[in-house]
């Protein structure tokens, strides 16, 4: 598949980051969709069925963990690509998002070559 | 035990052997005489002859002293043959035959009268012998009751009567007897000094033996099963504790010196005997008692609260004195003695004011002594009602002494009188108070660490729940500011890749500036929430195995700009083997990366900078050493302190934040390794960090 075609997801509770990545990946020909909390991103991801999800932890409503977890338990989303986005990177974040299946964990601030390489990455691997 | 069976021994003068002394007499004794007869005839003159008849008296001595009566009549027949010889013998002879006779009759007096006089001394002095021993065995034998008996078989035998009784002083006048061998007579039945004549009463009151009569009383001849009984007293100090009485089966009109003696001898020694023997059961009984307390005691609980510990010091008094209740009564904060623990009574606690002067309770833990009330029934100072109530007859206030202070009384109660059962209950106490002081104190002692340590315990969880909401405000602290910091970085790459349009070569270097600081205060924000973590525990050491070699060198070239910026020469001192290690490569590359940057940061331009890592089976060293600023002695102690810059560091101006070092510890320390520094000012610093090739906690908080 076309990496450059893909749809992602991208869930931020803070609007000018939110507008930063999105920014980014449609520059890198990405069809780019936004939640600004969980339960948005929840039900943008079971309509939309994004090729990927970039997620933050923390949001109102649902956490990113809390949206993975569910995504995860979800059979039409099960094998969806997440990778996790946050400004808390403490090592139990990490594991806990790992555990919950993600798979991949920017932290914030993150630079447009990893975060950009990261979900290259990902997409080509499906 | 059969203390007699040992008849009185053979006179050490008197062996039994073919030639003993007294056999020897014996033969001796015609051989002297027909010596003496050789001599006379020889025509020795009448002086000398008298004398060869002395000379024949001498081997008939010797046996009436040492010999059989046997013996002495072989000698007496062989001094009279010589005496018979010598009267035919002589013709000059003076002596008549009726002389000769008549010597030879006071040789025989003579021996016969040595003989007895001997014997009688010999029996004396055996009958000495054995009283002593016996009294001696017996008094050493303790248990009274078993002594007294054997005293009493003992004397009847030595004195051949079938009866012997012991009589002591009963507790309410008059004698008991104590024990009785032979007799109808039982031991302890009590006689009445009116049941006895008052010629027998005057005997006992002056220490004179006397016969016993029918109108004795129970000590008549008759009632002890005999037909004539002797009562002897037992004197101490001149006065009588005790009596003896011997009785025989058949009449007596008076007693033999022999028996005299023996019972003599009998009555001297048996106060001392008894006594000793008393004395013996005591010491005996009170090291049993002890003995009891102790254990007692020592089951009392260590751990538990201070009013189990008293009530178990309670449970443990009833059980060793045999009391009906035992009350624990102590001074509280409001200047009275409370009771703090009862057991074996249901009274309600009662409190009673330290100054009451007219309880036994506030005397007795005031004055230290034990007060004893005989018959609480008609006491003063005692309720009528608690002594219906309770039915204890008689009470002991004993004080409880802890180191020289009363920490309180014991109130203990009998049902029966005192007297009863002898002191020895109050003995008891007396001894268990010293324990009940060791366990109330230890109780109180323990009830007080125990409060203290909960104290601990509350204050140690307030601290860690403190120390929480520390970690827990540091990690949302650095959630919050870098999320601004995210926008701010993450525009500016927007902005400085061109992407929104060009710049003009000012508004770039501007917009540099701005990324460079936002970048610095990224990298502060990250090494605090490293350090919290590292702190809290909650950063994971990783450790994978690794080769530490290939890890320098990699971080090593990482920093290689930097050093050819300053134009430091660097020496590379690496082992040409790979060095395995299980750490976590990333944390131990921020180690490196630090210390080495710190090296290139603090050395003036072309400085030289040395790398070296040296390795055991066991840990690997590596070196960072470089010809800086070095770092003044007083500073190298709080090197590894946050937010810590050397003196020198400031002045300078050298850009820094003062928490490198103190993560390189953090992670070295949890890694299980340690870190040095050895540096000289002006002149240069050399960082070791020694870490385990095989970390002691490998996991870290996982």
């Amino acid at each position: 598949m076309d990496t450059t075609t893909a749809k992602v997801l991208v869930a931020d509770d803070e609007p000018h980051l939110l507008r930063l990545v999105k920014f980014r990946l449609e520059r890198e020909g990405y069809e780019v969709l936004t939640a600004s909390d969980g339960e948005a991103a929840l039900k943008v991801a079971r309509e939309e069925q994004p090729d990927l999800c970039v997620l933050d932890v923390m949001m109102p409503k649902r956490s990113g963990f809390d949206v993975l977890r569910e995504l995860r338990a979800d059979d039409s989303c099960a094998t969806m690509k997440v990778i996790m986005l946050t400004a808390r990177a403490q090592d139990r974040d990490v594991d806990v998002g790992f555990s919950l299946g993600a798979d991949d964990y920017i932290t914030k601030p993150f630079s447009p070559q990893e975060l950009r390489v990261r979900i290259g990455a990902h997409l080509s691997k499906r | 035990m059969r203390l007699l069976a040992a008849d009185p021994r053979p006179s050490p003068w008197a062996p039994t052997g073919p030639w003993s002394p007294t056999r020897l007499g014996a033969v001796l004794a015609p051989v002297v005489a027909l010596v003496g007869v050789l001599a006379i005839r020889a025509g020795a003159g009448g002086g000398d002859r008298l004398r060869y008849e002395l000379l024949l008296l001498l081997p008939i001595l010797w046996m009436a002293m040492f010999g059989t009566r046997g013996e002495l009549m072989v000698g007496l027949a062989g001094v009279t043959g010589g005496l018979v010889l010598l009267a035919f013998s002589s013709p000059e002879a003076r002596h008549s035959w009726g002389e000769e006779a008549i010597f030879a009759v006071v040789a025989a007096v003579v021996g016969l009268t040595t003989q007895g006089l001997m014997r009688q001394a010999r029996q004396h002095a055996a009958d000495v012998s054995t009283v002593t021993r016996v009294i001696r065995e017996l008094s050493t034998m303790g248990a009274g009751d078993q002594t007294r008996l054997e005293l009493c078989r003992a004397l009847a035998e030595l004195l051949g009567a079938p009866t012997a009784l012991m009589l002591e002083p009963a507790d309410r006048g008059g004698l008991r007897v104590t024990a009785a061998h032979g007799a109808m007579l039982d031991a302890g039945v009590e006689v009445h000094l009116d049941e006895l004549r008052a010629e027998a009463r005057a005997g006992l009151a002056e220490c004179r033996l006397g016969f016993l009569e029918e109108s004795d009383g129970p000590l008549a001849p008759s009632r002890l099963g005999v037909l004539s009984a002797v009562l002897a007293p037992v004197a101490q100090d001149g006065a009588a504790v005790g009596a003896l009485v011997v009785g025989w089966r058949r009449p007596l009109a008076r007693l033999s010196g022999r028996q005299l003696q023996v019972i003599e001898l009998f009555t001297a020694e048996t106060a001392r005997a008894i006594e000793r023997s008393d004395l013996l059961d005591q010491v005996r009984t009170h090291a049993h008692d002890l003995e009891a307390v102790v254990e007692a005691a020592r089951r009392v609980p260590r751990t538990g609260d201070a009013h189990t510990a008293r009530t178990a010091v309670c449970e443990a008094l009833l059980e060793v004195s045999g009391a009906m209740f035992a009350v624990l009564m102590e001074p509280d904060a409001g200047g009275c003695l409370t009771t703090t623990a009862a057991v074996g009574v249901s009274v309600a606690p009662s409190r009673v004011p330290l100054d009451d002067e007219a309880s036994a309770t506030v005397r007795a833990f005031h004055s230290l002594e034990p007060i004893y009330v005989h018959d609480l029934r008609d006491h003063p100072n005692v309720s009528r009602r608690v002594v219906e109530a309770t039915g204890a007859v008689s009470a002991l206030w004993q004080p409880v002494v802890g180191d020289g202070a009363p920490i309180g009384v014991l109130v203990v109660a009998w049902d029966r009188l005192r007297s009863e059962f002898s002191d020895r209950a109050a003995a008891v106490v007396g001894l268990f108070a010293a324990e009940a002081a060791v366990a109330i104190e230890r109780a109180d002692l323990m009830a007080r660490m125990e409060g203290l340590n909960r104290m601990l315990a509350v204050q140690v969880e307030a601290l860690r729940v403190s120390d929480q909401l520390k970690t827990d405000f540091v990690s949302s602290v650095s959630h919050e500011l870098r999320t601004p910091l995210a926008s701010i970085l993450g525009y500016l790459d927007v902005l400085l890749e061109g992407e929104v349009g060009e710049f003009t070569p000012e508004q770039e270097e501007f917009l540099q500036i701005v990324d460079t600081n936002a970048r610095r205060q990224l990298t502060l924000i990250n090494d605090l929430l490293t350090l919290s973590g590292l702190e809290s525990g909650k950063t994971t050491i990783r450790a994978v195995p690794v080769d530490m070699r290939e890890l320098v060198e990699l971080y090593v070239q990482d920093q290689r700009p930097a050093l050819s910026a300053k134009e430091h020469t660097l020496e590379l001192d690496l082992p040409d083997a790979k060095v395995p290690a299980m750490l976590d490569p990333e944390r131990i590359g921020q180690v490196i990366t630090n210390v080495l940057s710190n090296a290139i940061k603090f050395t003036p331009e072309q400085g030289e900078i040395g790398v070296s890592l040296e390795a055991t089976p066991e840990e690997l060293r590596l070196t960072v050493r470089d010809s800086g600023i070095g770092i003044a002695p007083e500073d190298a102690d709080r090197l590894f302190e946050r937010f810590f810059r050397a003196r020198n560091a400031s002045d300078m101006a050298i850009p820094g934040t003062g928490l490198g070092l103190a993560i390189c510890k953090g992670i070295v320390d949890a890694h299980g390794g340690s870190m040095a520094v050895q540096s000289e000012l002006e002149l240069g610093t050399a960082v070791t960090v020694t870490l385990p090739t095989t970390p002691h906690n490998p996991g870290g908080d996982t």
